[in-house]
């Protein structure tokens, strides 16, 4: 019994949990919270035939998730609104499009912060546009500032003063300083308008952005979820000419693991040649499977490798040092 | 975890794991005439500590569980059940979708429920809890529940959290063996846990309408005013903590709740005189 | 007065306390208490029930205003306010 296979095998086929006993249940669902899939897995398990108490867990885990889209899909609107006179393409990225959009990835997810993709071109007068209409800096301190703009790939973050949400404004998906570079004009030009006149990428960009937000920008903090998306994403739009974009963007190793990952665990229809993991990807699978029935994550050695792999893929390494000794500096004072 | 143990508080049920035995311990002892929980629990809630070594050396318990506030600081060993107390309110604050909850006491008689909302320092626990001991029915002391489609109160009747003064206060009604251990030092001062009564327990699914709602105010000369609807609306949702999202559910629940029950602002100097106010007001019912 | 046109959300349950429209809006999942003359305003550039027409400026409110109530004050410069907050609230967007 290993909550973190099981919740992985019953969201792939909700059936599997036909015979689980109450403490098996237990598991799997505080699994499910800690990874924040708990709506995903409502989701899945609507209409299943379960015992008394994982319904009544059930039903206050979609509620919970319907509250959430609401509040996503709200802040989308209020961004639409700030920013429709400039007329900038607006890209929705993540969980708020998957939701805005209507795809199979948004049924019963758990979103955050607003995410959108804006030229960057348009940067300061998007920026001044969303502080004109409520939004306030978190961070105050200068160097970050700097360093934010000069090497992220997103604003500094800005958050909502009555409504104390966040956003995200992104000129490209990766950071520059990154390894790989992804086309940010391609991403705009070839985005999909939604009803609102807010877009989303493209079926193709949207898994290639997943990819590289699963595995080139993060300490797979969230993998289980990610990859759940990427599932759900290809399972919508196929893989016809997925690698070929992939590489386009220059992200072909990663949209190909994330492709091998969704196959293993979540049994996602993929290329033959995605069907085998690799040395290197049972790592990944390993950090991806580290929570407990406690909801405890228990690979704390596998964790610190990540984070570390993370900071290096944001920065060549030379920029690391000196990011890292400013701000050990600033700490000492 | 290595300790554990499941309790069913009216209609929630919680799992508390802990690195430690005894706040397991202290939570069995307060529960003990709890039914036990069957199924899958509701929530999950973990007493951790925040390094190996914290296990041991001048220990402290970390809250953690399936909701979690980041910025949350540890509490001492010794004060471990409170920090389970802490950590089940916290679930059921950031996490409960199902009802509306007021950070009110609640008590019943004849099937209708007074729900005293108040902060800390208002006295609704101590003024619940000697009520209790003058033939009502406790069913809450921290959380009333409004079930969000009949708009019937439901039971929440954990162990009273008592602190300081309200201790020695109810130590003149009830007799010390239904007080679990004695805490000093908390982060509240001195604090003591009161077990409910067998009446509270026994009919601890049992509902209730609300007939009454007080906002009392321990610590004043007597007083007691009309509160309007639009004010109690107003306080009702800053006293709620899932309100907001619950949307449009809790917007019938509440606009209802404060249309059809009265509430009245009431300051006591003393928990004898409130009680007499007590039963003036619901006397006055229609 | 400038010439852009605002329009309220559809129908909005709403339920009247103590002369406070108590209204729920559900896309922000918001609840607003608001006092006259916000509900009057809202209600004079709503969509009809079937989501059609609605929609007004600033000048054709502050008409349509004075023709139903009996008004005085500087009336324009409250509608501009009010609206405003309307807007900064979610529940009023341009048309």
């Amino acid at each position: 019994m290993n909550a973190a296979r099981d919740l992985v095998a019953v969201l792939a086929d909700p059936a599997q949990a036909a015979a689980f006993d109450d403490p098996r249940w237990t598991g799997m669902l505080c699994a499910a919270v800690a990874e924040r899939l708990a709506g995903t897995l409502a989701e899945r398990l609507a209409g299943v035939a379960v015992p008394d108490t994982v319904a009544a867990w059930r039903d206050n885990a979609a509620v919970q998730a319907a509250q959430e889209r609401r509040s996503a899909l709200w802040e989308a609107e209020m961004a639409r609104r700030a920013l429709a006179p400039l007329g900038v393409p607006v890209v929705l990225l993540k969980g708020t499009a998957y939701v805005a959009g209507g795809l199979a990835a948004g049924r019963g997810r758990s979103i955050g912060d607003l995410d959108i993709l804006v030229p960057r071109a348009k940067l300061d007068a998007v920026e001044a546009a969303l502080l004109a209409a409520g939004w306030e800096w978190v961070k105050p301190d200068p160097y970050d500032d700097a360093y934010y703009r000069q090497w992220m790939h997103e604003l500094p973050p800005l958050i909502h003063a009555s409504r104390d949400r966040m956003i995200d404004v992104h000129h490209t998906i990766l950071p520059p300083t990154a390894r790989p570079t992804p086309d940010a004009d391609l991403l705009i030009a070839d985005s999909v308008p939604l009803p609102d006149g807010l877009r989303m990428l493209c079926a193709d960009d949207r898994i290639v952005h997943a990819a590289a937000h699963l595995l080139a920008d993060g300490d797979m903090a969230g993998g289980l979820r990610n990859l759940w998306d990427i599932h759900c994403l290809i399972g919508e739009a196929g893989t016809d000419k997925l690698a070929a974009r992939a590489a386009r963007h220059g992200l072909g190793p990663a949209v190909a693991r994330a492709g091998r990952l969704a196959h293993a665990l979540y049994g996602t229809d993929v290329p033959v040649t995605w069907r085998r993991l690799t040395v290197a990807d049972r790592l990944f699978r390993r950090r991806m499977l580290a929570v407990d029935g406690w909801g405890r994550d228990v690979r704390r050695g596998t964790r610190f490798a990540f984070y570390v792999r993370s900071h290096w893929l944001r920065m060549p390494p030379l920029m690391l040092a000196r990011h890292l000794w400013v701000k050990w500096r600033r700490g000492k004072q | 975890m290595r300790h554990a143990i499941g309790l069913k508080i009216g209609p929630v049920a919680f799992r508390v794991g802990s690195d430690w035995a005894g706040p397991i311990a202290a939570l069995a002892d307060l529960y003990r005439d709890y039914p036990p929980p069957t199924g899958v629990p509701d929530y999950t809630v973990r007493l951790e500590a925040a390094r190996p070594w914290r296990r041991w050396i001048r220990p402290s318990v970390t809250v953690r569980g399936d909701h979690m506030l980041p910025d949350a600081l540890p509490l001492d060993l010794a004060h471990g059940v409170l920090a389970a107390e802490i950590g089940m309110n916290l679930q059921l604050a950031l996490g409960e979708r199902r009802w509306l909850l007021l950070h009110a006491s609640s008590v019943e008689r004849d099937g209708r429920a007074l729900i005293m909302s108040g902060e800390s320092g208002s006295g609704k626990s101590t003024l619940a809890a000697v009520l209790a001991t003058r033939g009502w029915r406790l069913m809450g002391d921290e959380f009333a529940l409004i079930d969000l489609a009949t708009g019937a109160a439901r039971a929440f009747p954990r162990a009273t959290s008592l602190k300081n003064g309200a201790i020695d206060e109810m130590l003149r009604h009830v007799p010390d063996a239904r007080f679990g251990a004695a805490l000093t030092g908390t982060p509240k001062g001195r604090l003591r846990h009161l077990r409910p009564d067998a009446q509270a327990i026994a009919r601890m699914d049992a509902p209730a309408i609300p007939a009454l709602i007080l906002f009392p105010q321990f610590g004043r000369p007597e007083a007691a005013e009309a509160m309007g609807p639009a004010e109690t609306f107003v306080r009702l949702t800053q006293a709620s903590t899932n309100y907001v999202p619950l949307g449009r559910a809790g917007y019938d629940a509440l606009t209802r709740l404060v249309t059809a029950v009265p509430t009245v602002a009431v300051d006591y100097p003393d928990t004898d005189t409130a009680v007499g106010m007590v039963e003036q007001l619901w006397a006055a019912l229609p | 007065m400038d010439a852009a046109r605002h329009i309220a959300d559809a129908v909005m349950p709403s339920v009247m306390i103590e002369g406070f429209a108590v209204v729920f809006h559900a896309p922000s999942g918001m609840t607003h208490l608001l006092a006259p003359p916000l509900p009057e305003i809202l209600a004079e550039i709503a969509p009809d029930a079937d989501g059609r027409g609605g929609g007004a400026t600033a000048e054709e409110i502050v008409a349509r205003l004075r023709a139903t109530y009996e008004l005085d004050g500087d009336v324009a410069a409250v509608v501009a306010a009010r609206l405003a907050e309307l807007h900064a609230a979610g529940l009023v967007r341009a048309a």
